[in-house]
């Protein structure tokens, strides 16, 4: 992501189309004056990552003790994102290394976000309940919705089985559910109250606070994987090539 | 050849600047050697400003005097616009100084940590410093 050039001036819109039709959405254009309803931007979080420590199942726990064996020895486990496959949702608001667009027409019925690497589109919806369990399938970002409470957007999320690690290593289940509380506490601030709850992963729900800021002179670059190359041996050993993967 | 340069105030440094975790993580850096930093005199072959990682192939000469390509990662090219990167800031001939990570399994190739550009300007490869990952517990 880039500096936006200083011709963008404060008052630009940004308009979003996509097989939905058009969406546009004004731009913040004071430090003094915003709506808190009003969540349109570029956003990267705070180097502090809301959560320290997980309570983990002992099966769960093994897991990870696992994956950091591996990791040690030259045999990292992958998510994801290693492949060029979405982070999934729980990892986007967790490791915050890339910054988030959102997308949201005030009344619309529909929330999209958009982080940067990979590219994927998080669809937040407004107006429907969760799909029956018999429509539901692993996805990277799950079946979302949403609703205002007061200024809080609350997000809950379920049907994350495509991703397996709530960071880059910590391992979560297909039951896991996400809830998220999004609050715009200020022009440039954005907190993002988060709750894991995992039957088979986590002893225990657990929460923690993620914090964003607005970056209205910041623009979203292209993220495709055209340049890959990460290798592994037949051992699992991971090494790199010297031109990119097909 | 291993540059005469090598400080331990710029071991520090870019130490620092490397951390476990990077500020713009793709992959695990596990087949890199964070605790071995060193830093070679080069000259840049080729500049791939690319995703998922930006790439620098350099040619250095070994202990023999013997040029030898090496591949150097660098972040997305997402992140390296944001750590004052362009697509031209390194040119095939250019010659820089290269820190880097080198890999475990002794491929000729490494994580860029920093560069010491012609004019003599400094730029990291990964990004600012940040917080390793949650540490996760069983309780």
């Amino acid at each position: 992501m880039r500096a936006r050039s200083a011709y963008v001036a404060s008052f630009s819109v940004i308009v979003l189309c996509s097989n939905l039709g058009c969406v546009s959405a004004g731009k913040p254009n004071s430090a003094q004056a915003y709506d808190p309803r009003d969540l349109t931007g570029i956003w990267m979080q705070t180097p502090d990552r809301p959560f320290k420590t997980y309570p983990l199942t002992p099966e769960y726990a093994a897991i990870l003790k696992q994956r950091r064996a591996d990791e040690a020895a030259g045999k990292p486990y992958q998510v994801a994102q290693n492949r060029c496959l979405p982070a999934g949702l729980a990892a986007t608001m967790t490791t915050g290394a890339y910054p988030i667009e959102i997308f949201y027409q005030k009344g619309g019925q529909e929330i999209l976000l958009q982080k940067e690497n990979v590219g994927a589109l998080y669809r937040v919806y407004l107006n429907r309940p969760h799909k029956s369990a018999d429509e539901l399938y692993p996805m990277f970002y799950g079946d979302s919705i949403g609703h205002w409470e007061g200024d809080v957007l609350v997000v809950d999320t379920v049907s994350l089985g495509a991703t397996a690690a709530l960071d880059l290593i910590t391992p979560h289940s297909d039951a896991l559910h996400i809830v998220q509380r999004l609050h715009r506490v200020s022009f440039d601030t954005l907190e993002d109250a988060i709750t894991f709850e995992d039957s088979k992963a986590l002893t225990t729900p657990v929460t923690a606070t993620a914090v964003f800021k607005l970056h209205t002179d910041w623009e979203i670059e292209e993220y495709e994987c055209t340049n890959e190359r990460l290798m592994f041996d037949e051992h699992g050993n991971q090494t790199i090539s010297k031109s990119a993967q097909p | 050849m291993i540059s005469d340069v090598r400080t331990q105030c710029l071991v520090l440094l870019l130490a620092a600047i490397g951390g476990v975790s990077s500020a713009s993580a793709h992959h695990s850096y596990a087949m890199f050697d964070a605790n071995n930093l060193v830093t070679f005199d080069a000259t840049v072959k080729e500049f791939q400003w690319t995703n998922p990682h930006s790439w620098l192939q350099v040619v250095i000469l070994d202990d023999k005097g013997v040029a030898q390509e090496w591949s150097l990662e660098l972040g997305p090219l997402v992140a390296l616009h944001r750590w004052g990167w362009k697509p031209h800031t390194v040119n095939p001939g250019d010659k820089v100084k290269v820190s880097l990570n080198p890999l475990r399994d002794g491929t000729h190739g490494g994580r860029l940590m920093s560069i010491v550009l012609p004019g003599g300007e400094t730029l990291s490869g990964q990004g600012p410093p940040a917080p390793p990952p949650a540490a996760s517990s069983s309780h």
